[in-house]
């Protein structure tokens, strides 16, 4: 049984927080006591058939059919074949100031195998009083990494999951270094003066454009359309991460009000967490509007959901189905509308702004 | 069947041989009149980062920080170039778009430690010379934060090239007062939250120095 080698007394240099319970530690210390645990390392052999309807979850079934529960092992993707079998040996942690507002807690650090791999990961912890309900919902943040990417959008690379049967489950993804959360970025001055700041509105351009290629490729959302979800590399790449949430399947929605429903709820969010202050609780925002007098609406427009509306159009165009392309117009139209609502009714308000001309919009 | 996809990759990298590094990610700096791009090679890409040679009071400087390895990167260039080049790690940022980050725990690298070290690192540029220099403009455009740091390693540096922003202090004014006021017109009232730490990262440095 390959011994845990702990890499993490605690850092006198960084360590001058106020006394407390560090949580962030305690969840590493019992990863590293998890991994002390294993028994196995192991490839994956149950992958995703795009012939279900919503393939993560009929890929989750065959792993809790078949391979749940069994002895401690890290299962990890075939991409990662240089793993090859190798045991788990220790995790050394890194410091970070991005992911921090995670609801999970995500930690990161390097696995070290017994061949002398290193790998560096993002580890997500999981944690239900149901052992059950725990490896569901590490697999689905696994499977549904995996899901996302067969459909054509960047996102991180799954590694794979480690699953004892206890309460609490890991799943891992690659660590790409020069990531960063929009949530790690003070957009305060963003807003209005969009013009002066072509390199944010780089980010928010790739943001619609993701988030419409998600809508149109299926029945798929993101269900967590947050800031702290939503990243950018020094390359300038932005794209959606975290999808623990979400449901991807490749099967077109028949109807608009089925449409409705996968998009309406992330672009929802995506306009909350736009308003909201990065102080807010529990939720934070990023504070583009926060405080900001003017048309939201029209601002959120220009911002982001144009780019949205000109892409799904483009791609209901494309598909070449008549039937398809009315639906999706019609879905647009009662976006559009219940989007606007959603500002002038609910976030407006909330922000304590003055209310926005309304004849202006129509 | 399966569907034979594509991997879950991030976009592939450049094909460009040069290509600018985002500008969220960038330490490029006008009042420096340096470049930060990525150089792509098939056998992988580099982030460099360059700006021209100056007078030889600067050198003399540029010479001093690096020593004291207050500089990010590390430098390539000879006396034949005309620039000066420093290989520097892809994560790295400039402090000046940060948000906010109050999370405590020990791998959490939150506003209180930033100001602290950054006290403790302006602190040792002060004696970069005989008289006590400091950094002139954008703070947060002079210092880079290195993301995902291992245990003992430094998340704080001097972006390439700050030799050319360095002034001397005023002799009516102390350092701390000069960077209090500098960080507190760019980051307002989050810096009033870190002022403390400056301070103790400042004290720190002094204490060091004199042992």
């Amino acid at each position: 049984m390959p011994v845990g080698r702990n890499y993490t007394p605690p850092l006198e240099a960084l360590n001058n927080a106020s006394s407390g319970a560090d949580r962030e530690l305690e969840r590493i210390r019992a990863f590293e006591r998890t991994i002390g645990r294993f028994v196995g390392t192991h490839e994956t052999e149950i992958q995703l058939d795009f012939n279900d309807w919503v393939p993560t979850n009929s890929a989750i079934d065959r792993v809790m059919t078949y391979e749940y529960p069994t002895p401690p092992t890290l299962r990890y993707d075939p991409a990662f074949s240089e793993i090859d079998g190798s045991p788990l040996e220790g995790f050394s942690p890194r410091s970070a100031r991005g992911g921090k507002n995670s609801r999970h807690g995500v930690f990161f650090g390097d696995l070290h195998f017994r061949n002398g791999l290193d790998l560096p990961v993002a580890v997500k912890p999981y944690e239900e009083e149901d052992p059950k309900k725990t490896a569901w919902s590490t697999l689905k943040d696994y499977y549904n990494g995996l899901a996302v990417g067969h459909i054509g959008l960047y996102s991180l690379q799954p590694v794979g999951h480690l699953l004892d049967g206890s309460k609490t489950g890991y799943s891992i993804t690659l660590l790409e270094e020069t990531l960063t959360t929009l949530d790690s970025i003070d957009w305060s001055n963003y807003y209005p003066n969009i013009g002066a700041h072509p390199g944010m509105s780089n980010i928010w351009s790739q943001i619609g454009r993701q988030a419409a290629m998600l809508h149109s490729l299926g029945a798929n959302t993101h269900w967590d359309m947050a800031g702290r979800n939503m990243a950018e590399t020094a390359e300038d790449y932005a794209f959606f991460i975290d999808w623990e949430s979400s449901v991807i399947s490749p099967v077109q929605p028949p109807q608009a009000e089925m449409r409705f429903e996968f998009s309406f709820p992330d672009l929802k969010e995506l306009m909350r967490t736009m308003c909201f202050s990065p102080y807010a609780q529990p939720e934070a925002g990023l504070g583009i509007f926060h405080g900001k007098n003017g048309d939201l609406w029209q601002a959120f427009r220009d911002v982001v959901f144009d780019e949205y509306l000109g892409v799904r159009e483009d791609m209901a165009t494309a598909a070449g189905d008549k039937a398809q392309r009315t639906e999706v117009m019609s879905e647009l139209d009662v976006l559009q509308g219940s989007l606007r609502n959603y500002m002038r009714e609910k976030l407006e308000p909330m922000l304590q702004l003055p209310k926005t001309d309304v004849v202006n919009q129509a | 069947m399966n569907v034979p996809a594509p991997h879950n990759r991030l976009p592939e990298r450049s094909t460009r041989p040069e290509q600018d590094t985002g500008l969220r990610f960038s330490l490029a700096y006008d009042l420096i009149g340096s470049r930060d791009r990525f150089i792509n090679h098939p056998s992988g890409s580099s982030r460099i980062i360059t700006y021209p040679k100056d007078d030889e009071r600067t050198e003399r400087f540029r010479d001093s920080l690096i020593r004291s390895e207050l500089v990010l990167g590390n430098p390539t260039s000879d006396e034949n170039d005309t620039e000066h080049i420093f290989v520097v790690p892809r994560s790295a940022r400039p402090l000046s778009y940060d948000a906010v980050s109050q999370t405590e725990g020990n791998y959490s690298y939150n506003d209180g430690k930033l100001f602290y070290d950054l006290g403790y690192m302006l602190a040792q540029v002060l004696r970069v010379d005989e008289e006590p220099q400091v950094i002139r403009g954008d703070v947060g455009h002079a210092v880079a934060i290195v993301e995902f740091t291992q245990r003992n390693e430094r998340a704080l540096f001097l972006a390439p090239g700050v030799e050319r922003l360095l002034i001397t202090l005023e002799p009516d004014q102390t350092p701390v007062e000069y960077y209090a006021d500098a960080l507190g017109r760019e980051f307002g009232i989050r810096f009033k939250a870190g002022e403390i730490a400056l301070q103790a990262g400042f004290a720190k440095a002094e204490q060091d120095s004199e042992a």
